[in-house]
């Protein structure tokens, strides 16, 4: 990590996801105090909300273009945020939801500003998952919770575990290897679909997500079977929550170990 | 002056108006003096027809890149935590 006695520093915050509900106050003053705030938030409301806490907004959503690789969209923002954390500026990214719950972009701008020696981190915030488990009355602690980013689940051999709650996101845009497009078609879902049905029958249920952004919305919770999927509309908001389909299974041999070392701790010697 | 934008703020930081039942909320939006237009967009909760009316630009929400592996296009991913060499999880596999 190289040392630089520049002013420049980084922090990157989370709006939440609801307008007005969700910003934290450390977030807040991290936004009003800094130089300069870029941005890239789930709804153009919320940015015109955002746009009243500072005189210096700028959005990141520019770099976005269909036909366009993100991965080249993501190094644009990330280098459009270091460009003035070089010349010195205190720069807030703020983000829709949490900026490092799937969010690479976050992460990146933060580890290349602390190797170029600046100053840099990240506040949380309220992200889709945290919104997740309230509107859907899921609590990941009773049976378990794995997170896959939908595309990631295609690419590579992952273990599913049938008897936890399994949580897809960006399932509107899964089997994308271009990282080009905004959307793929129920094709490119029927494949996911296929691999999900080695786990699931195509008759359980699953339940399709969106985070209300705006006080005035209500969370969509649609719910309908896995086979149905491919035919569904599911656009980049959206996540897809497959219940658990297997209960689970008790460990009699790790059992009778803990009952043996009760016992012990019971009995002194 | 307070508009539709302070109200959506005000809504979402407010424990009963964000709870409001229709009339509540048609109380709370007439003793303002945003346009009638927008208090009915607002009221029918149709956020769609109200980010047409304030001109609210369209967005994409991806962020994340999984990218296929050996790609170009992958994204660096954080380093994992140090892993097994392959041939002491191999032997951890065999005695299994």
């Amino acid at each position: 990590m190289q040392t630089t006695s520049s002013t420049g520093s980084l922090v990157c915050v989370g709006l939440g996801m609801t307008l007005g509900s969700h910003l934290g106050p450390l977030a807040r003053s991290h936004i009003e105090q800094a130089d300069v705030v870029f941005f890239a938030l789930s709804d153009g409301i919320v940015e015109l909300w955002l746009r009243r806490m500072h005189a210096d907004v700028r959005s990141l959503q520019t770099f976005y273009q269909e036909g366009s690789s993100r991965m080249n969209t993501y190094w644009q923002m990330v280098e459009a945020m270091l460009v003035e954390v070089r010349a010195g500026k205190r720069v807030c990214g703020v983000f829709y939801g949490h900026p490092g719950v799937f969010a690479w972009v976050p992460h990146k701008a933060i580890e290349l500003a602390r190797d170029e020696g600046y100053r840099a981190h990240m506040e949380p915030g309220v992200s889709a998952e945290d919104c997740l488990y309230a509107d859907l009355g899921i609590d990941p602690g009773a049976y378990g919770c794995q997170h896959y980013e939908a595309s990631q689940l295609l690419f590579y051999r992952r273990r599913i575990d049938p008897t936890a709650y399994l949580i897809l996101w960006q399932v509107g845009v899964v089997g994308d290897q271009s990282m080009a497009r905004f959307s793929t078609n129920a094709a490119y879902r029927q494949v996911l679909v296929d691999v999900l049905a080695r786990d699931y029958p195509l008759t359980h249920e699953v339940i399709i997500y969106r985070a209300a952004t705006l006080p005035i919305d209500r969370p969509r919770m649609e719910r309908a079977t896995l086979g149905a999927l491919p035919r569904a509309a599911i656009g980049m908001a959206e996540t897809v929550v497959i219940p658990p389909a297997r209960p689970m299974q008790a460990n009699p041999e790790i059992l009778a170990r803990l009952d043996a070392l009760d016992r012990a701790v019971a009995t002194p010697s | 002056m307070f508009d539709v934008v302070d109200f959506m703020e005000k809504m979402g930081g407010d424990a009963q108006l964000s709870q409001a039942s229709d009339s509540e909320l048609a109380e709370a939006l007439a003793a303002t003096d945003i346009a009638s237009e927008l208090q009915s967009v607002v009221l029918a909760k149709n956020a769609q027809h109200l980010e047409a009316l304030l001109v609210a630009k369209p967005v994409c929400v991806l962020l994340s890149p999984p990218g296929p592996p050996g790609s170009p296009l992958h994204a660096p991913l954080p380093p994992p935590p140090p892993l097994l060499p392959e041939e002491e999880w191999e032997q951890y596999q065999r005695e299994r």
